[in-house]
């Protein structure tokens, strides 16, 4: 009975969460905007639960809301709280001279897929209609996006540093 | 192109890979599953997720999930154990005859991918939290059963 487990990590989901943690959890990896609508019925919450958490959520700029054209708001995760987010789990986990390490390789990567495809990115490539497969693709946009992260994370490694000694004086 | 590059090229995840979707998948599984230990494969050049389990299906001794998923929500979730046996829950496009969605499964011993073999996913869920509660889910049934065959058809007990 196929429906059985689909069924039953949605209830036990519903059990073991609340409505915010629920609007949230949704709203973590939700790049596009959405519709209130739309988000309720993926948080399994009604239209004006949803709208009350993801107001909240934009006021604390967890999500970025914006009005659209037929008038109903579209809520995305905000760049800038993601950014943010994984730089913070970086730096938890990973070793100041690691990190510098690692965006010295990432960044020769994306030189290479430069050099490779003539672009500085895949959409300068796309619109002088060079092909790239598929696999490629996502790996030059996974490097530019963890790169990103981890240039983030170091900034504000070096940040926390500098702020707390300027505070100590 | 040849065949093998087309072949590659048409099942491929859409969209960069998503960190903060597989922390998620990582620590929904760490709550609900204490034979499962999680860890990203690249703690910043972040391919997959790994997700060690502590005891086997039937004969194995231990076993694994690798899951990759990307920014557009297409995912791989690929079992595999010390028995070689491997299987794999997928969304993404694909140019297999059926299923005409992107969900599809690739069943045991060897995660087949000729045409004839791939199922339509008894995973229809699509959130990252209810996607791994699924996974978790699937393994202890299969687990239960010792077996790895079926393990894309819930069965209720008797």
């Amino acid at each position: 009975m196929t429906a059985g487990v689909n069924e039953a990590a949605t209830d036990e989901w519903v059990a073991e969460t609340t409505t915010f943690q629920r609007v949230r959890s949704v709203m973590r990896t939700t790049y596009d905007g959405q519709t209130t609508s739309e988000i309720a019925a993926r948080a399994h919450v009604s239209e004006t639960t949803a709208r009350k958490h993801l107001e909240d959520l934009a006021e604390s700029g967890y999500v970025d809301s914006s009005p659209s054209s037929e008038g109903a708001t579209r809520y995305a995760r905000s760049t800038e709280s993601l950014i943010l987010e994984e730089a913070h789990d970086i730096l938890e986990r990973v070793e100041t001279g690691e990190l510098v390490q690692q965006i010295t390789d990432m960044e020769a990567e994306l030189e290479s897929y430069r050099d490779e495809f003539d672009a500085e990115n895949p959409e300068q490539a796309a619109i002088a209609g060079t092909v790239i497969d598929q696999q490629t693709l996502t790996a030059w946009q996974t490097t530019r996006r963890n790169l990103s992260f981890a240039r983030t994370a170091l900034a504000l490694s070096e940040s926390k540093e500098t702020v707390q000694a300027t505070n100590a004086v | 192109m040849d065949s093998q590059d087309s072949a590659a090229e048409s099942h491929s995840l859409r969209g960069p890979l998503d960190r903060t979707a597989l922390r998620e998948f990582r620590d929904v599984v760490a709550a609900i599953e204490p034979l499962a230990t999680g860890s990203l494969e690249g703690e910043i050049r972040t391919t997959s997720l790994r997700i060690q389990l502590d005891d086997g299906i039937g004969r194995a001794d231990h076993g694994r999930f690798d899951v990759r998923w990307s920014t557009t929500g297409d995912y791989n979730i690929h079992y595999t154990d010390d028995l070689d046996r491997n299987l794999r829950w997928d969304v993404h496009p694909h140019d297999f005859p059926a299923p005409t969605g992107d969900e599809h499964y690739h069943p045991p011993p060897n995660a087949a991918s000729d045409p004839d073999s791939v199922e339509g996913s008894c995973i229809t869920v699509r959130e990252v939290e209810l996607v791994a509660r699924a996974t978790v889910t699937l393994w202890r049934d299969a687990y239960d059963r010792g077996s790895v065959n079926g393990a894309n058809e819930l069965v209720d007990p008797p």
